[in-house]
């Protein structure tokens, strides 16, 4: 179980949140403007890097805030979690084969 | 019209366990009570965005809201607890049926003209209090929270997950230790039948104590 | 004679307190101090068990976790325990122990001839033999699993009770030897709160065994005062019988302990055994070492076993493991259960040497002990069915490949074994830590790891006990420090710094034929796995490690390659030629050792296995003899069957009464979202697909939710409470998650939005009142609420006092007749329902449940989300097109102008009427407009929701058909076992179409 760190709670076991996927993927300002493929690239697709990702969680069983994680998901290793709206730390980012 | 107190179930109430309550622990390692019907209003502003909220709820409540994370403000009878970064849970003793909306009221007029939300949860939660020396080790079998005096002292307020799947959150008021927990109303039973078993895995008597 | 093995004097053993137990039926004693492995040993049982595949004789091999041999089933009936190791059972008063994986008796096994038949059983002999012809499979899987297994899983349910609790430590210890111990006393000394967890009862591990002297005085003295210091200490939890057995992301850490299967009187009201959640801000593994066996021929009779082993049960249990041993080693440090052996009186018949040079200190102690080495020699075979009779042994030649001499036979009952030692790296591995193959020692030792753990001791490859010492104490120091504390260096111990080397690293000790050509070189001894096994996979093209792991199943199941896995990588590089150093090793995964499914659920089984939410009503249901039904984590009442009735006679009656007269409903479930701030319409406009700019305080409306694929995720109605102030209504299931949704995107999306979510689900506790008389009641109740339907209109809402409480009433329906939802705070819930039974009486009001719930809404062509949908479906599948705004964006809209939801041959909702009227479709019947004598057909639907209507006074259905929208009148079929049912295809609404029951 990850140790997740909120950044207003402090850190918390993992299984006080929930998953939220790619972060820093904006809602297309107007949905009806763009092709058919870049709108699907936006609902259904998503980078799933193997390496350094930046992600939301939601603190559902504490805060209830919406935050974002920078996580190596190989390794799990957590690099930095930071506020929406916030820019995200700064990070040797990696990717592995 | 008045309303009627009788007409009020608590979500305890079900077990039945006024008849079996005792005073005090009588060497049992943890004793869990449900205290009497308070007021609990859940409160969302901003305060940096909000530079009258404090004053205006000091105004009405006689406290401040905490902006530290995970601590509580307040007296015997009041506190405001830390939820988040833009909420908190006032918790209010009066039994009153009515008080909550009353409160509501009071708190909503307060806070005219300013862009918040105040949401009368009285009815929406329960509490157990739970006491007694053995009350760290047995929350330890419950919540993934770090319970050692140390790392969880009086005035703290905790929200975590309880068991499988129940929100709770763990007010530590005193150092024998005393915990209000609050959970969702239709957990409650849960959470007693949890709380009890984690006793029995901890091989200590759970005791029934008086509201 | 009883405990005739046993020594005059010594081992940590009580003598005056003997242990009676039953191996097989037959009875022993023991002394408390004894694992069953050191009774059975003392008692001259040598025989234990039959091997997995070939059912040979097996015997104790070990005197640990390691014990790939000596598997037993302890304890009758529902607390009978399986594959346990007989070498880590404490002895108690009445424990009864047999073998596994024998049958009928373990002196005489039918499965033997698996043995004489053993070229049917190759490695992946699964895969060859069972493959055809395919029909056979499920014969094969009968005798595959009479064959195979390792014990019998109980059949009751499991009597007893598992404690889980989680923990936070500052430094968790895993492993309490002499590396252990000194970690753990220098953690704790700097103030750190220690865990420090133990397999065994006692701690001091190898200090147990050995004769090693620790600051001038016997080693097991010095781990007893370490013990005492350590419990002085508050900081410190020290836990016996506690096996860490998982290591995870984050220092996430498993320890089972053991609390009473060690007990011959159980208490009754306590755990067995005890899960721990370890969150550890460092970790130090002091694991140990495993002794590695040698691969020779024949190698797995009874009475060969590990050098250490031999040593320990002479020293730490005071057993006489055999009368005439013969050491089998690579190296200099076995020679010390030589000496040991041959001090408490055991003939060494000789000191088989594998080195050509045999030397070092302990061997030439041996020599001038007169103990005869044949260096440069190998055990070519031995002998003995029940037990090692006599091995022989030639000289080898110079390269080690083959024999180079005359074999010389040596009588003996004891063959002691030590192809050098492997650290015990599963917990390190676990935690992703790399490792790295030490050519000195040939073995994997710990290199770089990944989390905040160290490793220290033999585990990390050190060996000298002054060196391990000084290695605990580091790393407990560094521990200590890495956790924020400050440390003060502590004097290190006085001891001697023996090591096992030298040694000569030989995978496969030569026999007079190839492997695979005479007796078998066993690798892996719980698997069944032979050097003849790694060659054929090999052979048959499986060169990756992996590969030959999972095709030989070498270094699988419980036993994780404790002691087969290095020696298996060594005899692959022999065959392939290649270092091991290139071929890489397999992954260790938990549990260490096996973990009891009881110990797993912890108090999550029963009725704590998952939460049970209950409404305030719901003592009231369960009075009245309701039958629940569980909708996400709620029991709602399903149907209340009243004498003699079945669930349809309950569901009929209760239709009848809810449309005839009156009927209630217990809605408290129902999501509620309190939605607060200036821009709550603009934000409901977002994610609803209709407007709602427009609706006014009092006013309630329908509202369909999209996630952002188009499909439907959740429906409900809102009210407008207040100028900016609204109450949002999810389905039962969907409230956590339709909240999640919002506030995602709230927080994340639109922060801009001054809007607050607040759940308020169970703030209020909501009976349904349904039917023709509905009004009349409420109206009964109330005082200041006007219910005139002028005044009080379909979807709307008003507050006042109904039963003399606070209420809000909605006017809305689920049902399609008059009804009103009244809310009143959940406190008092049941003082509202009980008031409404009461006045009701005169109306024959009927509570129903969910089933009535759904006939009378599928009536009315009502969806339900999640039996209509399911997450592939629009709205303009479910003919709500008049529901999307064209207006303004909403969640999901973009997408159902993608080309494939324009498609017209989507699959539509509809309802269906069997032409036998008699007939009620099964619910996911698939559906075809022709019907083929067999499969397959083409299928153009299936049924979502099914019913027999008393209103309608036949069965009828919803279903989604593809361009059901304009299929009205068509014929459909719904093929089933012995029949063809065939439907009419209909509009969706059965009953009222123009809805003049639910505006009365």
């Amino acid at each position: 179980m990850l140790l997740i760190p909120c950044p207003y709670c402090g850190e918390r076991a993992e299984n006080e949140f929930s998953y939220g996927g790619e972060a820093h993927k904006p809602r297309p300002e107007v949905p009806e403007e763009i092709s058919d493929a870049t709108w699907a690239d936006y609902v259904f697709l998503q980078k799933n890097t193997k390496g350094t990702y930046y992600e939301r969680w939601i603190h559902s069983h504490g805060c209830r805030r919406w935050f974002n994680l920078v996580r190596d998901t190989l390794t799990h290793e957590i690099h930095g979690a930071y506020r929406m709206g916030e820019a995200p730390p700064k990070v040797d980012e990696k990717t592995y084969v | 019209m008045p309303e009627t107190t009788s007409y009020r179930q608590s979500p305890l109430a079900p077990l039945g366990l006024a008849g079996q309550a005792a005073s005090g622990l009588n060497g049992a390692g943890i004793g869990v009570a449900e205290p009497d019907f308070r007021v609990l209003l859940d409160l969302r502003v901003e305060l940096d965005k909000q530079p009258g909220a404090q004053d205006a709820v000091e105004k009405v409540l006689g406290l401040r809201l905490p902006e530290t994370a995970n601590t509580a403000t307040g007296n015997a009878e009041r506190h405001a607890l830390w939820l988040g970064p833009n909420e908190w849970q006032i918790v209010i003793h009066d039994s009153r049926p009515e008080a909550g909306r009353e409160w509501t009221a009071k708190l909503r007029e307060a806070l005219q003209g300013i862009f918040c939300a105040v949401v009368d949860v009285s009815n929406a939660q329960a509490i157990l209090r739970v006491t007694g020396p053995a009350a760290r080790e047995v929350l330890e079998r419950a919540v993934p929270l770090d319970m050692h005096a140390g790392k969880f002292q009086p005035g703290e307020v905790k929200q975590t997950v309880f068991g499988r799947h129940c929100g709770v959150t763990l007010h530590l008021l005193d150092d024998a230790p005393t915990f209000d927990i609050y959970c969702r109303r239709s957990f409650a039973e849960y959470v007693h039948a949890y709380l009890k078993d984690c006793a029995r895995g901890a091989c200590e008597d759970f005791a029934v104590l008086e509201g | 004679m009883a405990q005739r093995y046993r020594l005059d004097k010594g081992g940590r053993i009580d003598r005056d307190r003997p242990v009676d137990f039953t191996f097989n039926g037959r009875a022993y004693q023991g002394y408390a101090g004894d694992t069953l492995g050191s009774a059975l040993l003392a008692n001259g049982v040598h025989l234990v068990g039959r091997s997995f595949k070939y059912h040979r004789p097996r015997g104790i091999f070990s005197a640990g976790a390691e014990e790939a041999n000596a598997l037993v089933q302890v304890g009758e009936g529902a607390a009978t325990l399986a594959d346990l190791k007989a070498t880590q059972v404490e002895l108690y008063e009445g424990l009864s122990a047999r073998s596994v994986n024998c049958y009928p008796s373990l002196d005489f096994d039918i499965g033997e001839v698996n043995s004489l038949a053993s070229k049917l059983f190759p490695a992946g002999f699964y895969y060859k033999t069972f493959m055809w012809p395919q029909a056979g499979w499920p014969m094969y899987e009968r005798f595959i699993r009479k064959a195979a297994g390792l014990g019998e899983a109980p059949l009751e349910p499991d009597p007893d009770f598992y404690d889980k609790r989680y923990a936070h430590a500052d430094v968790l210890v895993a492993g309490a030897g002499p590396a252990g111990l000194a970690a753990a006393l220098a953690a704790a000394r700097s103030g750190a709160r220690v865990i420090l967890a133990d397999e065994q009862h006692e701690l001091g591990g190898s200090l147990l065994s050995g004769r090693d002297e620790v600051d001038g005085k016997p080693g097991s003295d010095w781990a007893a005062e370490a013990e005492r210091e350590l419990r002085a200490n508050e900081n410190v939890r020290i836990l016996p019988r506690s096996v860490v057995f998982g290591y995870y992301d984050h220092n996430w850490i498993d320890i089972l302990e053991n609390l009473s299967d060690h007990l011959a009187n159980k208490p009754a009201d306590a755990p067995r055994q005890r899960m721990w959640k370890v969150r550890a801000n460092q970790v130090v593994l002091a694991t140990g070492a495993i002794e590695r066996p040698l691969v020779f021929r024949d190698n797995d009779r009874p009475g060969i076993m590990l050098a250490s082993a031999a040593r320990s049960y002479v020293n730490r249990w005071a057993v006489r493991p055999g009368e005439s041993a013969v050491l089998f080693t690579n190296n200099d440090g076995a020679y010390a259960a030589a000496l040991d052996m041959k001090a408490a009186g055991i003939k060494i018949a000789a000191a088989v040497d594998l080195r050509a040079e045999a030397e070092g200190e302990l061997t030439q102690a041996a020599r001038d002990a007169g103990i005869e080495v044949l260096a440069g020699h190998g055990i070519a075979a031995t002998e003995g069915h029940k037990r090692v009779r006599r091995v022989k042994v030639a000289p080898l030649s110079a390269d080690g490949r083959s024999l180079a001499g005359e074999a010389r036979t040596l009588n003996c009952d004891l063959v002691a074994m030590s192809g050098g030692w492997n650290p015990t790296v599963h917990l390190h591995s676990q935690s992703r830590g790399k490792l790295r193959f030490d050519a000195e020692l040939a073995t994997f030792v710990p290199d770089r790891a990944v989390q905040a753990e160290r490793s220290a001791g033999a585990c990390n490859g050190t060996f000298g006990l002054a060196d391990v010492l000084g290695e605990g104490f580091a790393a407990g120091e560094a521990a200590a420090e890495a956790a924020g504390f400050s440390v003060e260096k502590a004097p290190r111990p006085q001891a001697g710094n023996g090591k096992f080397l030298p040694a000569r690293w030989l995978w496969l000790t030569p026999s007079s034929k190839p492997v695979g050509h005479g007796g078998k070189h066993f690798v892996d001894f719980q698997n069944d796995v032979t050097a003849a096994d790694l060659q054929l996979a090999l052979r048959e093209g499986y060169t990756s490690v992996e590969h030959v792991k999972r095709y030989t199943t070498t270094g699988m199941g419980t036993d994780q390659g404790k002691t087969s896995n290095v020696n298996a990588l060594g005899v692959v590089s022999e065959f392939r030629g290649v270092p091991i150093e290139e071929l890489g090793v397999t992954t260790f995964r938990p549990p260490y050792t096996p973990v009891t499914f009881g110990a797993w659920g912890g108090r999550d089984v029963g009725d704590l296995f998952d939460p049970i939410r209950r409404t305030p009503m719901h003592s009231w249901h369960a009075r009245a003899g309701a039958e629940f039904e569980n909708v996400g984590m709620w029991k709602r009442p399903w149907y209340y069957p009243k004498a003699g009735e079945g669930m349809h006679e309950a569901v009929q009656r209760e239709s009848k009464a809810a449309r005839e007269s009156l009927g209630i409903l217990d809605a408290t479930t129902l999501g509620r979202i309190d939605i607060q701030g200036p821009d709550s319409a603009e934000f409901l406009n977002r994610v609803y697909t209709n407007g709602w700019k427009t609706l006014k305080p009092g006013a309630i409306r329908y509202g369909l939710m999209l996630g952002e694929d188009g499909m439907v995720m959740d429906d409900g109605v809102t009210a407008c409470l207040g100028e900016n102030h609204y109450l949002m209504h999810t389905t039962s299931g969907g409230a956590a998650e339709v909240l999640a949704h919002l506030e995602e995107y709230l927080q994340t999306e639109w922060p801009e939005l001054q809007v607050y979510l607040t759940t308020v689900t169970e703030q209020y506790a909501t009976a349904a009142i349904a039917g023709p008389n509905a009004r009349k009641l409420l109206a009964e109740l109330t005082d200041d609420i006007d219910v005139d339907p002028d005044a009080f209109p379909f979807m709307s809402w008003r507050e006042g006092t109904v039963a003399g409480v606070w209420a809000r009433v909605m006017r809305i329906s689920f049902s399609g007749d008059l009804s009103f939802e009244i809310n009143v705070e959940a406190h008092n819930g049941l003082h509202l329902w009980q008031t409404l039974m009461n006045a009701g009486e005169k109306y024959n009001i009927t509570p129903y449940g969910t089933e009535t719930m759904h006939v009378l809404r599928a009536e009315k062509g009502f969806i339900i989300v999640g039996q209509e949908t399911d997450g592939t479906v629009t709205p303009v599948d479910l003919g709500m097109e008049k529901l999307c705004s064209t207006k303004k964006d909403f969640i999901g809209k973009r997408s159902l102008s993608r080309p494939d939801m324009q498609d017209p041959n989507r699959k539509q909702f509809v309802g269906l009427l069997p032409d036998d009227p008699n007939e009620v479709l099964e619910e996911g019947a698939q559906l075809v407009e022709t019907v083929k004598s067999q499969p397959p057909m083409d299928m153009v639907g299936h049924v979502t929701s099914s019913y027999m209507s008393p209103n309608l006074g036949r069965g009828f259905a919803l279903a989604l058909v593809k361009g059901g929208l304009h299929k009205h009148g068509q014929k459909v079929y719904a093929p089933m076992p012995g029949k063809t049912i065939a439907c009419t295809v209909t509009s969706p609404v059965f009953f009222d179409p123009e809805g003049e029951r639910l505006r009365a």
